[in-house]
């Protein structure tokens, strides 16, 4: 397999989602290619620090008090519909 | 607010007690991962919340549907995406015709790459450390809505090219050209705010 398949496959090897014997053959040109191993390292590494990013954001706590309130009304008005 | 303001009692009728824990231990654990999805779609916070809201109302009303032991963050991140399909029809429909020129698969690592900063440094830390959380956060909030879908689902979230057709509903051929042009888009935009910050930075 040659650097420009390589990088054509990269994004789908680093998602995990190729056949296995493809894989393996990325893989071999990988470990192999300092070209290729720089593109993969750099793609890895982006990849950690876009979701370092998007997960620093949690869900507020209003809300999360808000859909638990809704829930348990929810329950109790269960319970008063359940008797007719 | 008022879509997804109503109460949940309207269909909760014969949910028993056990049910409602399951929901609510499945509520504690996908809030978050859920809402900085919806906050990454919508880019606003009380909008994030409002879909959020709208999606557990919705998964509630399904809940007896749903089967135990089956995919339940997947099940969760469609209702989520179908309610946000739903309220932004229109913006959702519109990228679909931006025509985006393919400028290669590694514009940005090949950018970094060929830096006289990588070859001074001879490691792309520099750059990479030049990144800023406003920057990522911009940079996808400027991807056309069904490529932002796909790549915050596969990047962000790590579902499997299958799940995210699922989710969204498209073919996994369709799932991969999206991943593929968002995924473009984002590092162009990315190396752009670099420079810019670089430039104001007066390096
Ligand atoms: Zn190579």
């Amino acid at each position: 397999m040659d650097c420009e398949q390589v990088i054509r496959l990269l994004w789908t090897w680093l998602d995990r989602e190729l056949e296995v014997e493809v894989s393996q053959e990325v893989e071999e040109h990988v470990r192999a290619c300092l070209r290729c191993k720089e593109h993969a390292d750099f793609e890895r590494r982006l990849r950690e620090i876009i979701q370092t990013c998007c997960k620093k954001d949690k869900a507020p706590a209003g809300l999360r008090a808000r859909l638990l309130a809704l829930l348990a009304e929810s329950s109790h008005g269960g319970d008063a519909l359940s008797g007719h | 607010m008022d879509g997804a303001g109503r109460s949940f009692t309207e269909m909760d009728q014969g949910r028993n007690r056990g049910a409602q824990e399951r929901y609510e231990a499945m509520v504690e654990e996908f809030l978050d991962p859920l809402y900085r999805t919806a906050l990454r779609l919508t880019g606003h916070r009380s909008d994030a919340e409002d879909l959020v809201q709208e999606t557990f109302l919705r998964a509630w009303r399904s809940f007896d549907r749903f089967q135990e032991g089956t995919n339940a963050r997947a099940w969760l991140f469609k209702i989520l995406m179908n309610a946000y399909i739903d309220r932004y029809r229109r913006s959702h429909r519109e990228p679909e015709r931006v025509d985006q020129e393919d400028i290669g698969e590694f514009y940005l690592s090949n950018r970094v790459h060929g830096s006289t900063e990588f070859s001074e440094r001879g490691n792309p830390e520099a750059f990479i450390e030049r990144i800023m959380d406003e920057h990522v956060r911009k940079a996808l909030s400027q991807l056309p809505a069904p490529f932002r879908m796909a790549v915050v689902l596969a990047d962000i979230e790590g579902f499997s090219y299958k799940e995210i057709s699922e989710i969204l509903d498209i073919p996994l051929g369709t799932v991969m050209s999206r991943l593929h042009r968002g995924r473009q888009q984002l590092r162009q935009a990315l190396w752009e705010y670099a420079m810019e910050n670089r430039r104001v930075s007066g390096e």
